[in-house]
């Protein structure tokens, strides 16, 4: 049988202590040096009980890994944002992914990440890091900042790290535990020697960067602080930027698509792969107007404000925005030109604008045609025409052609003409098409990005101070019998601190230097 | 140029090679724990093939103008690179050789089926265009892989803890992780032999065809002809790219992986945890354990600056949103939220130890599928790497 080395009574040969003080050892919380934290306090109201839920570790593990199973279940399915453009979400997620996807889409689960219980999850998860956080900084600021030199000595023998020593010269071992850059402060003939408090701080540091980056993400629902606008704007032409007061425009001057040589012989390779070119770049040359007062309808006074030069992954600032180039649409159309033979084999063309369609036309061959509908990018849906941007990327058109007596109904697009009341009295046929690029600029402001980037940064700067350090700290108290107690702390890694404090004796015993 | 582009190609093999080797002299050095020789020639070798591994990834840069990062190709070899490196450092501090043969079986599994994806050099398309990508994917691939340091000495924590005496759930567990891991290796070995014999079948279906490397146990819903008699239709909501030959993959990586196991079994007579538990036993657990901790203490921060701070940064150059739910990001910040419970749990009482090391193999599990799994089976804006 040995002794216990903290009781002194007897204890098991392979137990490092007796099962009574191994029993208090594991009662025995260092980490916020058993001080009393609110939450641990008797008297209860509900807000002690609100408090107590959210200060509680646990409970904010099992928030977090709730939000975690949640964040998860949004990529099951795509999210709507990721669905095809033009497509109606309840029929996509039912044909594409059948009844599994109706209740995708039916729980909400396809917006989820801006659900209203993904944001109250969010929520909890704030609420539990602030409070946590403050119930446990003060009451261990407090036992750090008043750190009495001698302790009783129940409390070193429940140390990780114990040793019995007998040592002749403890100002020795003091200078060795400075050289190791531990701050040593001595009461009486004890001795307290201390390292990388500050690693203590680093969790509540990386909380405050986490809670200014949820902060942040609730300012963004705010339109003072995040605005966002998205315009497409023909090569040549200027637009508004919608959502800034009639203020700002923007000429898109040309928008420039270059890609890879396919001839390269390094890349011919992956571009063979692909199928089709790579592109290089999008860049648009841009202009930007500025202007003071702006009546809906009239054409402003625009003041030039700069020539710009906007593309992937280079934005540029301008009059307080941020201008990206964020989308494209190579040859979109025009215009289109229909010829029409009347009855006597004389024919004319009609020129259709796809921006600005006219009702009616009135042809030289004495035919006049009637607009009654118009599907700037059509596409056969069963049996019915719809439309599925606003965006003439392939336009058709219903008509009536008349001569007065004779009306035709004929549906025209660019690769076929059918006629609608199956007489084909007049025929017609597209022989004509301009086209032209389009840009598509985001622009935003946005303030909430520097306190997203403060909160990353802040974070950081916890996370590697409260893991990149650990905080250590060596009691050296004179026992009445004359021998020495080496006592030490570490908040982790126990290994460390044992090979550092063996290695502190090591040196004390070969007198001094290595 | 292009003798660079050859060259570079041949350095990976050496390096790819040298690590085999440096298994094989890590499980020599395992089996004579007396002779450092051998424990030293084997860090040397696996370092020479890290050096060789460098200069591909260099020489790839040279001759492509761009950071060899920007697909999965390049993406899993740098990661295995980060993943050699990091066991390389470790193994100074802790040289247990079986945590370095551990390492490097990983670090080859991942180079090894590196090569399965395309390999060509392609040119950056406009949003990969920023120093970011090397800044970022670098960073990342740091992080995950000093993350998986702890997955690799949890592994061993659990085959040193679990009772083999008794069938229970963690030794079911334990056996179905080599079973995963064998399916990767039957995943190569299965590739290699048909690519070396140049198979190919074609499936030629109502809409296109599709070309099979591996024999086309599962086709399409709509296949009009194939070439096994036997063969199995995917129901039709199977609707993602090449859903069916990605199943006909996974099912036949699954078989050869049981196939393996079984002739294991049989030539070992008892469960693969079981044989390796008495050789794992000489390791120390509390510094298994300890390194584990340690590992995720080091690697989350790298992880969370690379993953997530760094990559928000150049997602708001690049995409004008620093954040946009794409499946990658969502992985890359559920793995994120993983190890900060981590972090969290193992400070609660009774969760060191066997519990700790079961999250740590999770956390390599989340790590993994996001590097593949997202990209296979969820399409997003990620789907280049």
């Amino acid at each position: 049988m040995q002794q216990c080395p903290v009781c002194k009574k007897e204890k098991q040969q392979s137990e490092k202590f007796c099962s009574q003080c191994e029993e208090q050892r594991k009662n025995w919380d260092m980490r916020y040096e058993g001080a009393l934290r609110r939450s641990q306090q008797q008297k209860r109201t509900v807000i002690d009980n609100v408090w107590r839920f959210f200060s509680s570790v646990r409970n904010g593990m099992y928030i977090l890994i709730v939000t975690l199973l949640a964040t998860a279940l949004g990529t099951i399915l795509p999210q709507r944002a990721y669905i095809p453009p033009g497509s109606i979400p309840q029929e996509f997620y039912a044909s594409q992914y059948g009844l599994f996807g109706r209740a995708y889409h039916y729980l909400g689960f396809d917006m989820l990440y801006s659900s209203w219980w993904y944001m109250i999850l969010l929520g909890l998860l704030g609420a539990s890091i602030l409070i946590a956080s403050i119930d446990r900084f003060f009451p261990l600021y407090r036992a750090l900042k008043k750190q009495p030199i001698k302790r009783r000595i129940s409390f070193l023998r429940q140390q990780k790290y114990v040793r019995e020593l007998e040592i002749t010269a403890p100002e020795l071992l003091v200078k060795e535990m400075r050289e190791k850059r531990y701050h040593v402060r001595q009461d009486g003939e004890d001795f307290l020697a201390e390292k990388n408090r500050f690693a203590r701080w680093g969790p509540y540091v990386n909380h405050i960067g986490l809670l200014l980056i949820l902060t942040a993400a609730f300012l963004r629902l705010f339109p003072s602080f995040y605005q966002d606008s998205f315009v497409w704007i023909r090569d040549g032409e200027t637009a508004v930027v919608p959502n800034t007061n009639q203020s700002l425009f923007i000429k898109n001057e040309r928008f420039i698509v270059d890609t890879y040589n396919a001839d390269d012989p390094k890349f011919s390779e992956a571009i063979k792969l692909e199928g089709r070119n790579i592109p290089k770049s999008f860049t648009t040359n841009i202009s930007i107007f500025q202007t003071e007062k702006h009546l809906a309808g009239e054409m402003a006074d625009l003041d030039l404000l700069s020539h710009l030069q906007v593309s992937v992954n280079h934005p540029v600032r301008a009059a307080g925005y941020t201008i990206y180039q964020s989308g494209y649409q190579l040859n979109e159309f025009s215009s289109l030109t229909f010829r029409t033979f009347n009855e006597d084999g004389q024919t004319a063309d009609i020129k259709i604008d796809t921006q600005d369609p006219n009702t009616e036309y009135q042809l030289e061959n004495g035919l006049r045609a009637v607009l009654i509908d118009y599907y700037p990018d059509y596409q056969l849906d069963g049996d019915s025409v719809v439309t599925v941007s606003k965006f003439p990327r392939n336009p058709a058109f219903v008509m009536d052609i008349t001569d007065g007596e004779h009306t035709e109904r004929v549906f025209a697009a660019v690769d076929e003409v059918v006629s609608e009341t199956g007489s084909n009295r007049y025929s017609i046929s597209a022989v004509d098409y301009e086209t032209h690029h389009v840009t598509g600029l985001s622009v935003k402001r946005d303030w909430t990005l520097p306190v997203f980037l403060l909160g990353g940064i802040i974070f950081m700067m916890g996370l590697i101070q409260g893991l990149y350090w650990q905080h250590r700290r060596l009691w050296l108290h004179k026992q009445q019998d004359g021998t020495y107690l080496l006592a030490g702390y570490t908040n982790k890694h126990t290994s460390s601190l044992e090979k550092e404090a063996d290695r502190l004796l090591d040196n004390y015993r070969k007198g001094g230097r290595y | 140029m292009e003798q660079l582009h050859l060259l570079s190609g041949h350095l990976l093999e050496v390096a790819f090679f040298s690590y085999l080797i440096g298994v094989i002299l890590f499980t020599w050095a395992a089996a004579r724990r007396r002779q450092p020789v051998f424990r030293n020639l084997a860090w040397g070798i696996t370092a020479l093939g890290w050096l060789a591994q460098l200069g591909f990834f260099i020489l790839r840069w040279v001759y492509s103008g761009h950071a060899p990062v920007s697909n999965l190709f390049e993406f899993m070899t740098f990661f295995g690179m980060m993943m050699v490196l990091v066991l390389l450092v470790v193994y100074w501090f802790y040289p247990y050789p079986l945590l370095a043969i551990l390492a490097l079986i990983i670090a080859i599994l991942i180079i090894g089926c590196a090569a399965m994806f395309p390999q060509e050099v392609a040119p950056l398309v406009p949003s990969l265009q920023s120093h970011w990508l090397y800044i970022h994917v670098t960073t990342a691939a740091l992080g995950e892989a000093v993350l998986s340091i702890s997955f690799f000495t949890g592994f061993l924590y659990i085959l040193h803890e679990t009772d083999q005496t008794k069938q229970h759930k963690s030794v079911w567990a334990i056996e179905g992780l080599f079973l995963i891991l064998l399916s990767v290796i039957g995943y190569m070995l299965l590739a290699f032999i048909f690519r070396l014999s140049g198979y190919t079948a074609a499936v030629i279906t109502a809409q296109d065809s599709v070309m099979y490397q591996l024999p086309p146990l599962f086709v399409p819903h709509d296949t009009v002809t194939t070439v096994l008699p036997v063969h199995i239709s995917v129901s039709e909501w199977m609707r993602g790219e090449n859903a069916a030959q990605q199943l006909n993959t996974v099912t036949l990586s699954i078989i050869a992986g049981v196939f393996l196991y079984i002739i294991i079994i049989a030539l070992a007579r008892k469960r693969i945890g079981a044989v390796l538990q008495p050789i794992v036993q000489k390791l120390p657990k509390d510094t298994l354990d300890d390194i584990g901790y340690r590992a995720v203490a080091i690697g989350f921060p790298i992880f969370t600056l690379g993953a997530l701070i760094f990559a928000m940064i150049w997602a708001q150059q690049a995409w004008d949103r620093f954040w946009g739910w794409d499946p990658k990001e969502v992985w890359a910040l559920i793995t994120w939220l993983f190890y900060a419970a981590f972090l969290h749990i193992r400070m609660l009482r009774g969760w060191q130890g066997i519990r700790s090391a079961w999250l740590l193999v999770i956390g390599f599990c989340i790590i993994m599928f996001n590097l593949l799994a997202v990209n296979l089976l969820i399409v997003g804006l990620h789907a280049y790497a």
